[in-house]
């Protein structure tokens, strides 16, 4: 019996593939219940127009009860989007992957999360401590304790 | 049926909105599970994954653990009932404080260290004072007035002992002789000697008075023979090192003490040379052989000022043998008074000299005492007794074998002989540099041609 990690995963996969992504995300590649792909686009009116990034999804054993390790792909020519809340090195600080995390979001709902984060997307700016982060940041976004302030999307 | 409200038992499809699992009503699981609706909208959960979900939530973080108890969606907040007595509460309370407990622990941990560290210091110090009063009055006395048992003690011994070795140290530094303080802290320990005599001089009335003339008691030797002989000894000695060496004893100059640390501590010691004052420089000049010419010995003189300045500075290992020659002194006064012991053997003199008792084997308790009572029973301070009782002293120091007598005159001749070995040394060192000669080669392996020699026609040019 497979566990209730890859059974969840399962579920949400074969919604994607029987229901389809909502506009302007796309699934790149699901092989297995430890890292999924996406393309995530901006639709519409937004400083992000015609840009197109990947997402990767890291699980764990302990999905949903555990937060996947969300992040944009930085190598093969992809680049994570300039925004206040996304690192050069595709970390995201963003509150639903940290502690606002609950089993009742689900991968699409990450996504859809995300994207509406980056075309809420006032200027394209890195985080002020970018730099500094991007030299000491761990492997997995994970692992790193963001602080997460306030109301800023 | 309008008041009707369904419960979880009535979907047709339940969906846990944390494992996504379904199960239908016409389709139970087996074995069943429990499913709950714990909040006001539409979610479902099995009640194991939220409370797995709540459990690892609060495990995260206390600001996850509240979020996790609210609907992810309508914000209701979950109701859990658990059984949660009065000593859960106090336990997890408890449980709760035990960081501040840490902190509390780590720092009594860290006081008690600290205390603890110098009370082990307190009873090393103590520890030697003890062994410094057996080595140097002897088992004998050392059993009288403090024995191995520390619970005997009197009171004044727990802190004159471990003022012992301070003092011992202290007074290798300063102008005084480094028996005084032994001497000095042994008078403390009367009280109980004395407390012993009036204690049995209550039954005992019968007046003894054993305390012969010789040897003289510790306080006669501490007041008045040790300050003068050493005096003497001191004065008889710098006379005789300045005949000898033509200088005055360095040692007298170390004997101020200065913290200046000095990295060529070695080099100076083995020289072991102090520089004479500059007015005593002429008094020796004309004893250098004629053979040395002047130069050199105006360079040394030079060195010598220099070395003039910096006449005092002392060195951690200077320092480091000078505690630890402190220490040794009663250790070094022991030996010497065994030796000088077992010489008497063989001279009735020297046993006379040295006041040798055999050992005290009296059963009854020290029966002497200098309180005498008249006629009418009161007491008369006897100040003839009194006097010759600092002479002679009383009762412990009377009856019992004079160790600390032999020992101190043993420290003595080690002091002399000390001093002694150390002149030699100076004055060999002295009469080295004072006989050096450099010799004479002729130019037997040298070309002669590249001489500029002088000519035969020189001299008359």
């Amino acid at each position: 019996m497979a566990s209730i990690s890859a059974r969840r995963l399962a579920k949400e996969l074969h919604e994607i593939q029987t229901e389809g992504c909502p506009v302007g995300i796309n699934l790149l590649q699901a092989d297995d219940f430890a890292a999924w792909q996406f393309t995530i686009e901006v639709m519409g009116e937004s400083l992000y127009q015609g840009e197109v990034f990947t997402l990767l999804f890291r699980f764990d054993k302990h999905y949903p009860i555990s937060s996947p390790a969300v992040q944009f792909v930085v190598t093969d020519g992809k680049t994570s989007p300039v925004h206040p809340h996304v690192y050069s090195n595709g970390h995201i600080c963003a509150s639903i992957l940290g502690n606002e995390w609950s089993p009742v979001l689900s991968v699409i709902a990450v996504c859809l999360t995300l994207q509406s984060m980056l075309a809420s997307c006032k200027k394209k700016e890195r985080p002020p401590d970018n730099d500094r982060y991007v030299r000491h940041a761990p492997d997995n976004p994970k692992k790193t304790q963001f602080h997460y302030d306030g109301n800023s999307p | 049926m309008s008041d009707y409200v369904p419960s979880i038992q009535d979907l047709r499809v339940k969906l846990c909105y944390i494992c996504r699992e379904e199960e239908l009503f016409d389709k139970p699981e087996i074995p069943p599970r429990i499913w709950i609706h714990p909040c006001k909208c539409a979610l479902v959960a099995h009640e194991a994954c939220l409370l797995k979900w709540i459990q690892t939530a609060q495990a995260t973080s206390a600001e996850a653990g509240e979020r996790a108890m609210t609907c992810p969606q309508c914000r209701t907040p979950y109701e859990i009932e658990s059984r949660n007595p009065r000593l859960l509460r106090i336990l997890s309370w408890c449980s709760r404080q035990l960081p501040t407990l840490g902190r509390v622990c780590l720092w009594t941990g860290f006081a008690g260290f600290l205390v603890s560290m110098q009370a082990g210091i307190y009873v090393l110090l103590t520890g030697y004072g003890a062994h410094a009063i057996q080595q140097f009055f002897g088992q004998e006395m050392y059993d009288f007035v403090l024995t191995d048992d520390p619970s005997n003690w009197p009171i004044m011994a727990y802190i004159q002992l471990p003022l012992i070795p301070i003092s011992l140290v202290v007074s290798r530094y300063a102008h005084v002789s480094p028996i005084m303080p032994t001497i000095i802290a042994c008078f403390s320990l009367m009280p109980r000697g004395i407390f012993a005599l009036i204690h049995h001089n209550n039954y005992a009335n019968n007046i003894r008075i054993e305390s012969s003339l010789w040897p003289p008691s510790p306080y006669a030797f501490a007041c008045v023979i040790l300050p003068t002989t050493n005096a003497i000894y001191r004065a008889c000695f710098a006379r005789l090192s300045y005949k000898i060496l033509g200088t005055r004893d360095p040692t007298e100059y170390e004997d101020n003490l200065r913290f200046v640390f000095n990295a060529d501590d070695e080099q100076r010691d083995q020289e072991g040379e102090r520089p004479p004052a500059p007015a005593e420089e002429q008094a020796v000049e004309p004893n250098l052989p004629a053979v040395v010419p002047a130069p050199p010995a105006n360079g040394d003189a030079v060195g010598q000022q220099l070395a003039d300045i910096t006449i005092e500075i002392k060195s951690p290992s200077r320092i480091g043998r000078r505690i630890g020659g402190a220490l040794l002194l009663p250790t070094i006064a022991n030996r010497m008074g065994s030796l000088l012991l077992m010489l008497s053997k063989h001279s009735l003199y020297m046993r006379k000299f040295l006041g040798v008792r055999p050992p005290w084997q009296s059963q009854v308790p020290f029966p002497v005492a200098w309180l005498k009572t008249n006629a009418q029973g009161k007491p008369v301070v006897p100040w003839g007794l009194v006097l010759r009782a600092f002479w002679g002293g009383v009762s412990p120091w009377a009856e019992l074998d004079p160790v600390w007598w032999r020992n101190s005159i043993g420290f003595g001749i080690f002091i002399v002989a000390k001093d002694c070995m150390k002149l030699l040394y100076r004055w060999l060192v002295k009469r080295e540099k004072e006989t050096r000669r450099v010799k004479d080669r002729p130019f037997s392996e040298v070309d002669v041609s590249n001489l500029d020699l002088i000519k035969a026609g020189d001299g008359q040019a």
